[in-house]
């Protein structure tokens, strides 16, 4: 039995604490709740994740307020410590981090790890062997890391000062990276779980089959000693290995499935995962499908098999035969009922032990290990064979605690998780050690990003606007926060050829609706994307190829698009050329962007010689738009009299003048271009119907409203020639109506409006439901 | 006649392997090692009772066991410290 040392009070076996075995007593209050082991995270965004979370409900987490008490009954001040954004120092593009600190609970293995993902590269892995140096204080050398190429991991060494979480809540470490050569990084994490990862289980049996769930580990006489006398189920050996166990409802599998031999071959147990198995997916999950059945096609000398190395994704099925020689008890055993339960329960557990990618003790140095192990051929450990152990079974159930090894648990807990996660990396390839986004829920989401045309080619100056589409492919509603596609919520990286990727940063930061919205199966929510400058700059403007990737994050998950490729024409004319110096600067962009500038006179300038020397093209559109959008309005500029500074505008002699709308020549420079088939193409329907929307309502404002009805129906044809749903340009009909209601505007039967402008639904900026077809 | 078992187990990477008996081939095979249950190939032979010897041969290496069968036998072949090592006995293999 494992035991730790606990601080100041002494030696306490927290092992027998935690199975009920140690009087609590003989524990201060405070210890028996407190430990530090488990998953912290830290992320770029947001509350701490619950990492690889299945989509089921967790409980909340408790709050603590107050300082926490020290395991000498003292109080322990929070150390104040600045969480200083380093995440380039690891990886680009970083989305959050995992802590996982492994030095108390069940069979502690004094290791710490982290795991950075991150967008358009696979995950990366450190693993520290570490020891305890003072109060909740651990530290020592990192011995292996992962996916951190050529030029390693920036650090060398960990030191990590815990604050213990009291009933699994409020905890948080803080970590002090270092290396020789001086450099050091100190990040704090949450604590999120105690345990390591999230596995659902689902136990589907044939009527024929007579599985076990739990024994108690005293039923048999043959045992250790020192073993804890309790009941124990297969959820309970795995949370002790550090997983946080869900179950699926148990099923049934009809016995036909077998075929007419009614035993069971590996494509018949593979087929019956498929069809049985109410999580199965072609995809990596923290899921299991255990399968209890009679017997297997080899007779009665097959106990078990993980079956599953079938097909692209191994591991997710494995099957326990309950009438096989796991239940030959030996003559003249002293409890032979005890001996039987306890072989099925045993051989359940190292059954499901192989979909976890450990492979048997015996062939530990065998494949591709992860790292450099031994074969272990005397190893109490439920992956070994109890009859191949000097002495036999008897010698084996004699000394076995009912756990895994302790390389083993360094494995499950402490490796790259796509080595250990069913459906990752194939049987035996690392065994006994993901994609970036292995670890989400399968064909919950899909996330898109797209652009209005056929061919993704951008004409030279074109500000790039591409469109973002989450659609919920789940059968049942999903519910999201209404801003979740707006743009400052999406993390967008950008790659061009041969150039390291960037995060696209849109100009504005607002406070935006984020009331959750019904997402019913099959329904999607898109935004437009204006790509085209940012806070980094003008990220798309240079002539080649681009890939974008934007992410998306739901109940704590990221949710990653595909990669979306695209190219940027280059010039077709001098004109172009000469104008890009002008076009692609700062104030241009941010006056695309906002669709209008009073302010900036050089890029209004160069708005307007844009509309002047390159008439038709995408970028005049763009133009037209932004010098467009301020005239249609009473625009209000704050002036402040030259040399004036002072505390306050009022006492500089700041004052708001309103510059009067301009409707005429706001109608004669949008008309031609914003509802125009271009503009679709090139703003993006989302776009242009927030625009065309913004400037109608100006300009009937201004008393245009036959104009603004006619621009609207204009956009409405344009909509119709590019199959855009009916119940969109039923709205845009009906927004032309409410702006022309004596009748100017051209509607006609199949334009009936279905419901007024003002009931459409709008998310974070865009519309939701402008579908094309 | 009675039955001899030759099990190939651990270590098999799908090199060609032949299973001799008293020098003659009685298989030719690749066998590769499921290592979830640990075996490859299960093969039957029917041989006369009495002394045999079995002979594993992959490429360089060759493990050689004189048998004296009496009964139905198993012979377990696996890959191990470099060589092949040959288990045998008068019950048959496990799996799990």
């Amino acid at each position: 039995m494992t035991i730790t040392d606990v601080e100041e009070v002494g030696t306490v076996d927290l092992e027998r604490l935690l199975i009920g075995d140690l009087p609590l007593k003989k524990i201060p209050f405070p210890l028996r709740l407190l430990r530090v082991s488990g998953t912290y995270t830290w992320r770029r965004f947001g509350p701490p994740l619950q990492p690889e979370r299945l989509p089921i409900k967790f409980p909340p987490r408790i709050p603590i307020e107050g300082p926490l008490p020290t395991p000498g009954g003292g109080v322990e001040v929070e150390e104040d410590v600045p969480d200083v954004d380093h995440g380039s120092a690891f990886i680009p593009a970083l989305l959050f981090e995992e802590l996982r600190l492994d030095v108390d609970g069940s069979f502690p293995q004094m290791t710490a790890s982290g795991r950075s993902t991150a967008l358009l590269s696979t995950p990366r892995t450190w693993i520290a062997s570490i020891a305890r140096i003072g109060s909740w204080r651990y530290a020592g050398p990192i011995t292996y890391t992962d996916g951190y190429g050529p030029a390693g991991f920036a650090f060398d060494h960990v030191d990590i000062k815990a604050t213990p979480s009291l009933l699994a809540g409020g905890g948080k470490a803080v970590v002090v990276y270092s290396s020789r050569s001086g450099a050091s990084l100190t990040r704090v994490y949450s604590f999120t779980t105690p345990y390591f990862h999230r596995v659902e289980f689902e136990f589907d049996s044939t009527s024929d089959a007579e599985p076990v769930f739990e024994i108690g580990t005293h039923d048999h006489p043959n045992r250790p000693a020192s073993l804890a006398n309790e009941s124990l189920s297969i959820d309970d050996v795995f949370r002790r290995a550090g997983f946080d166990v869900k179950r699926a409802p148990d099923g049934t599998v009809p016995v036909s499935g077998a075929g007419a031999n009614s035993t069971w071959s590996d494509a018949e147990m593979h087929d019956a995962m498929h069809t049985y198995w109410s999580r199965f997916a072609n995809a990596p999950q923290w899921s299991l499908w255990t399968f209890w059945a009679r017997q297997h096609d080899m007779g009665h000398r097959l106990g078990g098999i993980m079956f599953d190395d079938i097909g692209p994704n191994h591991r997710q099925g494995t099957a326990i035969f309950t009438d096989s020689f796991i239940r030959d008890v030996p003559s003249g055993d002293a409890a032979p009922d005890a001996w039987d339960r306890r072989m099925r329960f045993w051989t359940a557990v190292h059954e499901m032990g192989h979909a976890f990618n450990l492979a048997h003790s015996w062939q530990k140095a065998l494949g591709t290990p992860w790292i450099p192990l031994t074969d272990q051929p005397e190893a109490r450990s439920y992956m070994n064979y109890p009859y191949f152990v000097s002495g036999g079974e008897a010698a084996f159930f004699s000394d076995f605690e009912f756990r895994f090894s302790n390389e083993e648990l360094l494995f499950l807990r402490h490796a790259p998780s796509r080595f250990v996660q069913m459906g990752n990396a194939d049987w035996f390839d690392h065994h006994a050690f993901e994609q970036a986004f292995g670890m989400l829920p399968p064909a919950e989401y899909r996330f898109e990003v797209r652009a209005n045309r056929e061919r993704a080619v951008f004409d030279f100056l074109e500000p790039v606007v591409l469109e973002v589409k989450l659609t919920n492919t789940s059968g049942a509603p999903k519910i999201v926060p209404r801003d979740i596609l707006d743009p400052q919520h999406i993390l967008t990286v950008v790659s061009a050829h041969g150039k390291d990727a960037r995060q696209w940063v849109p100009f504005a930061r607002t406070c935006t609706d984020a009331r959750g919205t019904v997402l019913n199966p099959g329904e999607s929510l898109y935004a437009s994307l204006p790509l085209f400058a940012g806070l980094n700059g003008w990220d798309v403007s240079e002539p080649g190829e681009y890939r974008v990737v934007a992410v998306v994050e739901i109940d704590g998950h990221p949710v990653r698009s595909e990669p979306f490729s695209l190219k940027v024409a280059p010039p077709r004319s001098f004109e172009e050329a000469q104008l890009a110096g002008d076009f692609l600067s700062e104030g241009v962009g941010r006056a695309l962007a906002f669709a209008g500038t009073e302010i900036d006179a050089s890029a209004k300038d160069t708005l307007r010689e844009t509309i002047d020397r390159l008439p038709g093209s995408r970028a005049a559109i763009h133009a037209a738009v932004a010098i467009a959008r301020p005239l249609a309005r009473d625009y209000k500029l704050l002036e402040i009299p030259e040399g004036g500074s002072a505390a306050s505008l009022a006492e500089a002699g700041g004052r708001v003048r309103t510059r009067k709308a301009d409707v005429d020549e706001a109608l004669q420079v949008a008309s031609a271009t914003l509802a125009s088939a271009e503009a679709a193409e090139s703003l993006g329907h989302i776009r242009v119907h927030d625009l065309v929307d913004a400037f109608t309502q100006d300009v009937a404002r201004e008393g245009a409203t036959g104009e603004a009805a006619e621009l609207q129906m204009s956009m409405h044809d344009v909509f119709a020639a590019r199959g855009v749903l009916p119940r969109v340009l039923d709205e845009v009909a009906a927004t032309a109506a409410s702006l022309a209601p004596s009748g100017r505007s051209r509607s006609s039967a199949s334009r009936t409006a279905s419901k007024p402008a003002a009931s459409r639904r709008r998310t974070g900026g865009s519309s939701k439901g402008t579908t094309k077809k | 006649m009675t039955a001899l078992h030759v099990e190939l187990q651990n270590g098999w990477e799908g090199q060609p392997v032949e299973v001799r008996l008293d020098g003659s081939l009685l298989a030719d095979l690749r066998p590769r090692t499921r290592y979830q249950i640990g075996l490859a190939e299960a093969l039957e032979f029917e041989v006369e009772p009495g002394a045999h010897v079995l002979e594993i041969v992959e490429g360089d290496l060759v493990a050689r066991e004189e048998l004296a069968i009496e009964a139905e036998t198993w012979v377990g072949a696996s890959h191990a410290a470099g060589g092949i090592e040959l288990r045998v006995q008068s019950a048959p293999f496990m799996y799990m």
